[in-house]
């Protein structure tokens, strides 16, 4: 845990601000590109976000946040609430979207603000002169942030895509790639299986295609769990997650993407119905366990193993 | 694969036919222009370039396939991956045959049969084989079979001068 001061906060678009954060004593843990910080929210919950400084850079951490009108509360804090001077705690950074060493070509994908990984991305690749393209579908006047910079950096390696003038076409963009290529996408789920599914049908193994979803819970209805082995009930609100009720209530689940994709924080449950809404468990695997940062309860009870 | 008396590193099943197949005998079956045959080439060195120069205009999505046995395979593997490949997009097709020993007392290589002991050419030391498989040697161990018989195959069990 990290306690930050806001050292600053930009408005990069109507819906987009960044925030800057330094330590409040101390220095910063070094990250590497792709690394992500889960932001504590006075509610108790906890937000992942994406660093999108220069990984070389450790003096202060950079998170860009989009204003969601649907969020259970997490970008309204950020947005509507937080002031530059305020102190917030973060966790240290941990990173489940790294760059493939050995890549002899990265493609970059991102959609609206998806683009902040790669923002880490891109300075890291330019810096070590590897062969890149940064692939950003945006809507322009909202969702285009840092579009400016990266036209001054990237130069031609920028490939632009606004919203109804020009489509991201999957299938052209991967196709003829070199050998050594890998892709790496960053948006909503569905850009990250239109990339998927182009790989594949491309004959692309997936360890070549990387992706980064935006990882939060979704509200729902809420509904009750028992912990079998201590025998205590918690009831989870419709706008929090499992995982934020078993945390509120004094049980530490093992977590780092808070969005259903990383799978640190898979558990076992012996009976209930179960809404699995995460994207890391296989078919076989959800008879008996669950992602409590994005899986709820929709029907009797979840009886946890735990 | 349970012909082979000694372990053999598993790859993924993957569909279809290869794009691209090196094989050590000829595959009547495949267009020639989409093989590369060992007997086309003056040496192994001369085939792995051409391998090469292939892979470097080579596009993501292609399919390699080995054929031959491990001394063959081995170090064709490596190169594919070296060029970009991943290891799933390599199949593999061993061939009883020749493979690759690596004697841990001498550190050199050299071919073997499928049999579990041999005696190091190097170094004249009593090996036995080991299901150990160094992929970056691309050769089984091979470890001194009796430590006090090393040289147990040599006329007086004497080392070499
Ligand atoms: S915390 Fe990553 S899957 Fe739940």
């Amino acid at each position: 845990m990290i306690d930050v001061r806001v050292a600053a906060i930009h408005e990069l678009t109507p819906v987009i601000r960044e925030y800057r954060l330094q330590a409040i004593d101390g220095a910063l843990p070094g990250f590497s590109a792709g690394s992500h910080v889960q932001v504590h929210l006075p509610d108790g919950r906890r937000n992942a976000y994406s660093l999108l400084g220069d990984p070389a850079d450790n003096s202060e951490y950079r998170i860009a946040v989009r204003h969601q009108d649907n969020s259970r509360g997490g970008s309204r804090y950020l947005h509507q609430v937080l002031c530059s001077g305020d102190r917030l705690r973060i966790s240290a950074p941990a990173n489940l979207f790294p760059l493939y060493s050995k890549a002899r070509q990265h493609l970059l994908v991102a959609a609206g603000i998806g683009i902040t990984p790669f923002m880490a991305h891109s300075r890291e690749l330019l810096r070590r002169g590897e062969d890149f393209e940064l692939h950003y579908a945006y809507r322009s006047g909202s969702s285009d942030a840092y579009l400016g910079e990266l036209r001054q950096s990237l130069g031609p390696r920028l490939h632009e895509y606004p919203a109804g003038i020009r489509r991201l076409d999957a299938r052209a963009l991967l196709k003829d790639r070199p050998l050594g290529a890998h892709v790496y996408s960053c948006g909503p789920q569905s850009l990250l299986l239109a990339i998927a599914e182009q790989a594949a049908a491309q004959g692309w193994s997936p360890r070549r295609v990387h992706s980064e979803a935006f990882a939060a819970a979704e509200p729902g209805l809420p509904f009750s769990v028992e912990l079998q082995r201590s025998g205590r009930q918690l009831q989870v609100g419709a706008e929090q997650s499992l995982l934020e009720a078993l945390e509120a209530a004094g049980v530490e689940i093992p977590n780092l993407c808070r969005g259903g994709v990383c799978g640190q924080c898979q558990t076992p449950y012996l009976k209930g119905d179960v809404e699995h809404r995460d994207h890391f468990l296989a078919a076989n695997e959800r008879a008996t366990s669950l992602m409590p940062c994005v899986s709820r309860g929709c029907g009797s009870p979840i009886l946890l193993d735990i | 694969m349970t012909d082979h008396p000694f372990s053999v590193p598993r790859y993924e099943p993957q569909a279809g036919p290869a794009d691209l197949l090196v094989t050590q005998y000829r595959d009547a079956g495949y267009p020639a222009a989409q093989q590369l045959v060992q007997g086309d080439y003056a040496s192994n060195a001369a085939l792995q370039q051409a391998l090469a120069a292939r892979l470097e205009l080579a596009r993501c999505g292609l399919r390699l396939e080995l054929r031959g046995d491990e001394a063959f395979i081995w170090p064709l593997q490596a190169l594919a991956q070296a060029a970009g490949l991943q290891g799933d997009e390599i199949l593999l097709s061993r061939l009883p045959g020749s493979r690759r020993v690596f004697c841990v007392h001498c550190a050199q290589c050299q071919p073997a049969s499928a049999a579990e002991s041999l005696t190091c050419a190097h170094c004249g030391v009593h090996l036995e084989v080991r299901r150990h498989f160094s992929q970056r040697l691309g050769a089984y161990l091979g470890v001194c079979a009796d430590a006090d018989l090393p040289y147990a195959d040599l006329p007086n069990g004497e080392p070499r001068p």
